[in-house]
């Protein structure tokens, strides 16, 4: 009863973590980016091709329901490959610039998107074949991909590559004159997350059934920045935690109607003020003085 | 005659109308503890900025190990072994002390980014390797026991010392110092001589330092370059330029006429 009534919403808050946990890995490097969305777009639509268009009828009925980790994979190499021809040019630049360019870029993304034909324009491609019945079923695309992605985050940390991250967002200067490649080392961070992105797209494309110019949108590339920076940007969790709480709550506040908006803002706000290193940092000190 | 490790020829530098460094001209040599003094505002840090590649010089030649380093990213710069601390310490403060000094020994690091995420045989053994190593150097500086704690909760006189760890885990053979003594209380000043030469021994380093305590600096070094106003207007041995005319007008002044060693 309870699964089937939120199973939408479960399986919403796995995958809007695996888009924030997107932006975590730039972030992990110091990098602001909001291009994410954008290699989601991209991962979508190489999914929705796939199970739609004509030209691949022999490839699904070769591969059956092995079609789906085949398009995971092109969307991996896709958006980790075109995450390379951005990444190096875009992460010469620092700060609010990177992210204005990253902006920049998802813009150019929607423009080819909607004049192209195999996107189908405006009104982009519908009736993604669907591989589970319930919206719960989902869960087996995004439930393993978040618990693989929690372990890479874990281990990251503990790595040679994740401590040259780390340095960077610390201090880029410094991590430079102690011989950390930085550029080579952004560049890593971002296409880690754009993969991620594009196999998330491709995974959501027949979990929403149709797909468009609307997945992209600005609002959803706030939305996934805004899960890292409420969840915490500096723990494993933060994702995670953000994107429940930001997804959950217009649902739990469903009774207070119109308000329910307002609620949204004030719990935004109130976060940003009073949570800088974000729940997983309000959680790490509480257990600190648990501990004391 | 030993080796020449870094050469500068003529090198200036200015921000704007302001000559911070105008045409420096020097040679450090294998094994040296070499000072670099002067008023505040001479141009030392710049210099070392220079040096180090992270600013680029607007003429002039710098050569390192017998190479012409102008043009080189900081980071080829400090992985040719070149590794440097900074007046106004910079630690990668939200990091624990350890990380500060893993961080660079990426540098050596022989194993892949999937090997390490996997934690196959060759990575953990590197791990092993690193961990040896940075806690070595902790305990060099008297840090080991606080391995674990976070680069930002260490007092003053801690965050130099580890940033010298850190600079160390890059195996310099030149180690340049800003200001090392800054900050510290007499009794610290005093360890530090002989920290710093206990260092050129132990790793075969080369040292160029930069500092305003003149007894350290006179007890200390091999040699000094004195600037004054971006010049250099003296370099030599310490008793020598002690008794340099345009030395004492310039920096030393009427009160360090005579100071004590
Ligand atoms: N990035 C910069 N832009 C503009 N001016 C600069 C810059 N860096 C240094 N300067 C100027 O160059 C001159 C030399 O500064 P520098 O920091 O090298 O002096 P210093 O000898 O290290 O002094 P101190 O003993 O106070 O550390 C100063 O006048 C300083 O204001
Ligand atoms: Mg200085």
């Amino acid at each position: 009863m309870f699964l089937e009534n939120y199973g939408f919403l479960i399986v919403a808050i796995v995958q809007q973590a695996l888009l924030g946990m997107s932006l975590w890995y730039p972030l992990m490097a110091g990098q602001l980016s909001l291009a994410s969305i954008g290699f989601y777009s991209l991962g979508g639509y190489i999914a929705a091709i796939m199970g739609t268009s004509p030209a691949f009828a022999a490839w699904r009925e070769a591969l059956g329901p092995a079609l789906y980790p085949v398009e995971w994979l092109i969307a991996l190499a896709a958006s980790a490959l075109l995450g390379l021809a951005v990444g190096i040019p875009a992460l010469r630049l620092r700060g609010i610039y990177l992210a204005l360019a990253t902006i920049a870029f998802v813009q150019v993304l929607n423009v080819v998107v909607l004049v192209l034909d195999v996107t189908g324009g405006a009104v982009g491609l519908f009736g993604i074949p669907q591989p589970f019945e319930s919206r719960l079923g989902y869960l087996w695309f995004f439930g393993p991909l978040l618990a693989v992605m929690l372990i890479f985050s874990a281990r990251l940390t503990r790595t040679v590559a994740g401590r040259s991250f780390m340095a960077i967002r610390e201090d880029e200067l410094a991590a430079q004159a102690m011989g950390i490649p930085t550029t080579f080392e952004k560049v890593r961070a971002f296409v880690i997350g754009c993969g991620l992105a594009g196999v998330v797209g491709a995974m959501s494309a027949p979990f929403l059934n149709t797909w468009n110019a609307r997945q992209s949108s600005f609002d959803a590339s706030v939305a996934c920045l805004a899960y890292v920076l409420i969840g915490g940007a500096r723990s494993v969790w933060g994702p995670l935690l953000g994107a429940a709480l930001l997804v959950a709550l217009p649902e739990v506040l469903r009774p207070l109607k119109d308000a329910r908006l307002i609620m949204n803002g004030i719990v935004l706000v109130v976060a940003c003020i009073y949570l800088p290193q974000g729940i997983a940092g309000l959680l790490a000190s509480l257990r600190r003085r648990e501990a004391a | 005659m030993s080796e020449t490790i870094l050469q500068l020829d003529g090198v200036s530098r200015s921000f704007g109308g302001l000559m911070a460094v105008g045409d420096v001209s020097f040679s450090v040599q294998a094994g040296e503890i070499f000072g670099l003094i002067g008023p505040n505002g001479a141009g030392k840090t710049t210099l070392f900025n220079l040096v180090s590649g992270i600013t680029p010089v607007s003429a002039g030649r710098i050569g390192f190990l017998g190479r012409d380093i102008l043009g080189l990213a900081p980071h080829k710069v400090a992985g040719m072994g070149m590794a440097r601390t900074f007046q106004n310490i910079r630690l990668f403060a939200g990091m624990s002390v350890l990380d500060n000094v893993r961080a660079p020994m990426q540098a050596f690091s022989r194993t892949g980014f999937f090997s390490d995420l996997l934690g196959l045989p060759a990575s953990r053994a590197q791990e092993a390797q690193i961990m040896a190593t940075a806690m070595d150097l902790l305990n060099l500086v008297g840090l080991g026991a606080k391995a674990r704690a976070a680069a930002s909760s260490l007092p003053y006189g801690e965050r130099r010392r580890l940033e010298i760890a850190r600079a160390l885990a890059l195996r310099p053979k030149l180690l340049l110092l800003d200001e090392p003594a800054a900050g510290l209380n007499l009794a610290e000043k005093a360890e530090l001589s002989d920290f710093i030469r206990d260092l050129r021994s132990r790793f075969d380093l080369t040292v160029l330092i930069i500092e305003h305590h003149v007894p350290l600096v006179m007890g200390l070094c091999d040699r000094l370059a004195v600037l004054n106003f971006g010049r250099l207007i003296c370099q030599g041995r310490p008793e020598e330029v002690r008794c340099d005319k345009s030395v004492i007008d310039a920096y030393l002044g009427d009160s360090h006429a005579a100071p004590r060693t």
